[in-house]
């Protein structure tokens, strides 16, 4: 049987390990307010620095 | 009154600080020296949230095997590369000190990836990033949970 086959977009990509990752070092704050805002800041600089860095990118594929 | 009160207090501190410096108290145990921090931090390695468990925060343990587990599970099944301990690159043995940070993640690899690894696409790629990060993020819950049992945040 064939493995099935898996291809996210590199946006949803980097969606999926934004969210997990995230969560995760959200979690290590002490209060739950600190926590919230905690990973709410980390999953928009994964996204902000991911786009960041593709726009950059960007020139040298062309 | 007030200037004989501040006087006395300068003096004590004066003389406090001219004293040797006391060993510190037996009773203070410190933290290396706790063997329950130490056992809540490998069974916080081991099973992903387990640690946080045992110090009675079931919510933060949930969220911690839910963000591991996930990471994991979504780097097997993007096909991600999983390194073997022993490896003569120092990349690999780096890349096996962080996907086994997953703890039994990391030896649930062989059912959720029992296609083997495919790095020749992206999302392959993509997974071996997640595989790893997995095993960090859960190297930092086990600090956290060892933090929580020495008594150091709450």
């Amino acid at each position: 049987m064939a493995a099935s086959i898996v291809r996210p977009s590199h946006f949803s990509a980097l969606l999926l390990f934004a969210f997990f990752a995230s969560l995760a070092l959200g979690l290590m704050q002490r209060t739950t307010a600190e926590r919230i805002r905690h990973a709410a800041w980390s999953f928009f600089l994964f996204l902000a620095i991911g786009i960041g860095i593709a726009w950059l990118m960007y020139p040298f594929s062309h | 009154m007030n200037d004989s009160l501040n006087h006395d207090v300068l003096k004590n501190e004066v003389l406090a600080s001219d004293a040797p410096p006391r060993p510190p108290a037996a009773t203070q145990a410190t933290p290396s020296a706790n063997p329950f921090a130490i056992s809540t931090a490998i069974s916080a390695w081991a099973v992903p949230g387990l640690g946080h468990l045992m110090l009675h925060r079931p919510g933060r343990a949930i969220l911690f095997f839910f963000s591991v587990g996930g990471l994991a599970i979504a780097g097997y099944v993007l096909r991600g590369n999983v390194f073997p301990l022993h490896s003569n690159d120092p990349f690999g043995t780096l890349g096996f000190l962080a996907d086994a940070g997953s703890g039994v993640f990391y030896l649930l690899s062989r059912v959720f990836e029992a296609a083997g690894p495919d790095v020749s696409r992206a999302a392959g790629d993509y997974g071996t990033r997640f595989i790893a990060a997995a095993g960090v993020v859960n190297i930092l819950s086990a600090f956290d949970a060892y933090e929580i049992a020495s008594g150091r945040r709450s």
